[in-house]
């Protein structure tokens, strides 16, 4: 069994018409034994901004310090909000920097720009930046993931159609995954407000 | 006996490999223990290798844990106990290949007859194939000797097939229960593809055994009513699959009882959760919850 | 007797006396002058010419850092290449990091902590140049000066070098003619450029060189770097929105802005 999928894992990032969802499970396990059902995956940076860890967990949290640390002297420093594609270049190089021992990690930023316009952006554990029009994901249930997602997303959907869309495909994408579960968080992030949604999931 | 080994073992070249007209002949593989049961009637295929033995074990996987092309079904929650009313058989219904669940409506029981009740853990098809067998050979035996063998027979049975397989791979992990003719008391034997057989009053097998045996040992006693009994077989299920990420979907139960075995309706592990724990609905006590949906469609 | 290994020591009246001296070197170098215009900002510097055998066209008096930044001085030329090189390293990890150039205020602050520590460390002196940097904030110009002390401000308009005293009063008489004064002290010297063009602002700046620095102001003696938004696709902005570029004129375009004064 490949280390990425120790802790078991599942993330989902969705584009709508000025609006994005991200959304994970919530399991932590040592492979088949569970250990916490509320373990969030997805962070916030800024109000508009996400950033989605699945992987092994340790790196999970060392990568969430990380960032936060990152984006906190970004503040500081710049005394400006970070964007989007900001954030995924300085994650990416952050993993870079461990490119001979990586971080067993692959994040998923989620968020608007400065113009409201949605952003999603992917990568691998490395660093490669990869982008998509429609959605991005990641974890153990990722193969689950792509299927609901090619089947449920359409363009232009609003925040609660693609919150719907989302939710559907990460609960569904996790039920037929051992390794994750146990329940699901979303964020909807709009111009105006990002709401928070726990998805009751089964739990076994 | 020892000329089939041989061949399974495949330090002879070529003398085995699989042609039709082979497979269709009958060999006498099997049963040959010396007890006076019939010998069965089939023969496996091999890999045409020089050690096909070694070559099924690095491509067929039944525990998951090295890295085969195949990965067979595994990882299970089953148990069984015996009380003063007769035995409760109790399982989940996962059946995951990899981490993928591959079914959630698995049956790992297997009817061996109106009074034998096989379980199923490890490896699906072995489990499935030499509990039927085992299933032939019991009915020869009622046939011949106009009354049911023992559990203890019958598992014994088992125990000498599986046994003939050492080292070649085999998963299985079982319970053989049921109820003997003129007993006053149920049976319950554990047999296992290393050829292990035990009697107890309370087993439970497969990845999530550990939790469920947890709960089992914390509310088992002898003089259960029936109620009570299967309220615990179920609760065990229930928190085996909690913990357990390679079991879930259903709880199916069985009771044995003097004049055979009756089946229960299927529960839902999703419904249970909410059934014993109302309050939780996925979010933390202490959380602050802005709203909780059920999206339409997913069955919670 | 204690040995002291650093080279920037206190006087006695609290001064630094090493900072003081490098502000000498500063105010003995030729004359540069930055506005900063409503889209645009423009630097130039008046090359000395103390021997007419120098080829001018060797020296970078205006340099280029990143698209978006552009830096002058006055002062010593090898110290300003020093600092020039960091500058650029400076942009360019920061490209690396964020995937894109710094705002001008994160370069200035950056270059200025440089500046601050070879005030302090040891086995260094201070560098003996002022710098003028042209960059963006936020869409917006900015006009920056970083002193050897590490000192930096933002100005709408200055001048540092030989003559900046003088050369910044008439950046004041030239935004008098604008609008009205404001009474703070420090938006004396302010020029009002809300209105001009980046024509306007090269005018001025010529004008002022001339006025103010010693010799003839020619195409020869002049260097002017110019900041502004490219329009999409064209020269090198493939982007199909403006970008920010910083552009070192030419000869026969500040020729062109010399004749319109003539």
């Amino acid at each position: 069994m490949s280390i990425t999928q120790y802790n078991g894992s599942a993330i989902v990032a969705m584009t709508g018409k000025n609006c994005v969802v991200i959304g994970c499970d919530k399991r932590l396990g040592q492979q088949a034994l569970t250990v916490d059902m509320n373990f969030e995956k997805v962070f916030r940076v800024k109000d508009k901004l996400y950033v989605g860890l699945p992987g092994l967990a340790t790196d999970v949290q060392t990568l969430h310090d990380r960032i936060r640390y990152r984006v906190n002297m970004y503040d500081l420093e710049e005394e400006r909000a970070i964007q989007p594609d900001n954030l995924a270049h300085m994650i990416s190089n952050m993993l870079y920097q461990k490119r001979f021992g990586p971080y067993f990690c692959e994040p998923i930023i989620a968020g608007l720009t400065e113009k409201d316009e949605p952003y999603i952006m992917g990568m691998d554990l490395i660093g490669c930046l990869s982008s998509a029009p429609d959605f991005i994901v990641g974890g153990t249930a990722s193969d689950n993931l792509y299927g609901m997602c090619e089947a449920l997303w359409e363009p232009d959907l609003g925040p609660d159609d693609l919150f719907r869309s989302a939710s559907q495909a990460l609960l569904n994408a996790v039920d037929r995954d051992a390794m994750s579960g146990w329940g699901a968080v979303v964020h909807v992030i709009t111009p105006e407000k990002t709401e928070t949604y726990h998805l009751q999931g089964r739990q076994d | 006996m020892n000329d089939f080994k041989q061949q399974f073992l495949g330090d002879t070249l070529t003398k085995t490999l699989f042609s039709e007209t082979e497979a269709s002949a009958t060999t006498n593989g099997l049963g040959s223990t010396g007890s006076g049961f019939e010998t069965t009637a089939h023969k496996f295929a091999l890999a045409p290798l020089q050690k096909p033995v070694e070559f099924a074990k690095t491509h067929i996987d039944n525990t998951s844990e090295t890295q085969a092309r195949i990965q067979a079904a595994h990882g299970t929650t089953t148990l069984a106990f015996k009380f003063q009313h007769g035995v409760i058989v109790c399982t989940d219904s996962r059946a995951t290949m990899g981490n993928v669940i591959a079914s959630q409506t698995v049956k790992k029981v297997i009817e061996i007859n109106e009074f034998l009740l096989g379980t199923m853990a490890g490896g699906a098809a072995d489990c499935s194939f030499w509990e039927r067998e085992l299933g032939r050979q019991c009915k020869l035996y009622a046939l011949r000797n106009k009354k049911r063998i023992t559990v203890a027979g019958a598992s014994k049975i088992l125990r000498n097939m599986v046994l003939n397989y050492k080292g070649m791979g085999l998963s299985m992990g079982t319970m053989i229960c049921g109820w003997d003719e003129d007993t006053t008391d149920p049976a319950l034997f554990y047999v296992d593809s290393d050829g292990q057989r035990l009697e107890n009053h309370l087993f439970s097998v497969g990845s999530g055994s550990t939790f469920a045996y947890s709960v089992l040992d914390a509310g088992y006693h002898y003089n259960m009513e029936v109620e009570e009994a299967k309220e615990l077989a179920r609760r065990a299920i229930y928190h085996a699959t909690y913990r357990d990420a390679f079991s879930g979907g259903y709880v199916r139960m069985y009771h044995i009882k003097q004049d055979g075995w009756v089946a229960f309706d299927l529960q839902d592990v999703g419904e249970l959760d909410i059934h014993y724990y109302p309050e939780r609905k996925g979010v933390p006590d202490n959380q602050v919850q802005e709203e909780i949906i059920r999206p339409a469609g997913v069955s919670v | 007797m204690s040995y002291n290994f650093s080279l920037t020591t206190f006087l006695k009246k609290g001064e630094l006396g090493q900072i003081g001296n490098a502000l000498a070197a500063v105010r003995k170098g030729h004359t540069s002058v930055g506005i900063r215009g409503k889209n645009t900002v423009v630097i130039a510097t008046k090359i000395s010419d103390e021997s007419a055998l120098v080829d001018n066209d060797s020296l970078e008096h205006v340099a280029i850092i990143c698209d978006n930044i552009g830096m002058v001085y006055s002062g010593l030329s090898p110290d300003f290449r020093v600092l020039v090189a960091k500058a650029r390293k400076i942009a360019q990890e920061y490209k690396l990091d964020m995937g894109e150039y710094p705002p001008a205020t994160i370069l200035v602050k950056k270059i200025a902590s440089v500046c601050q520590e070879f005030t302090q460390m040891g086995g260094v002196r201070p560098f003996g140049v002022s710098i003028l940097i042209a960059g963006f904030d936020d869409g917006k110009p900015s006009l920056y000066q970083v002193d050897p002390s590490g000192l930096y401000f933002r100005w709408k308009a200055t001048a540092i070098g030989k003559h900046y005293e003088k050369t910044k009063e008439f950046l004041e008489r030239r935004q008098d003619a604008l609008i009205p004064k404001y009474p703070s002290r420090v938006v004396k010297t302010i020029i009002h450029t809300e209105e001009t063009t980046e024509a306007d602002d090269i005018g001025t700046i010529i004008s002022a060189l001339k006025e103010c620095s010693d010799g003839e102001v020619t195409e020869n003696s002049l260097s002017i770097g110019v900041l502004n938004f490219s329009p999409p696709n064209q020269n090198f902005n493939t982007s199909t929105v403006p970008v920010p570029s910083f552009k070192r004129l030419s000869k026969s375009e500040i020729r062109e802005h010399l004749a319109l004064l003539a």
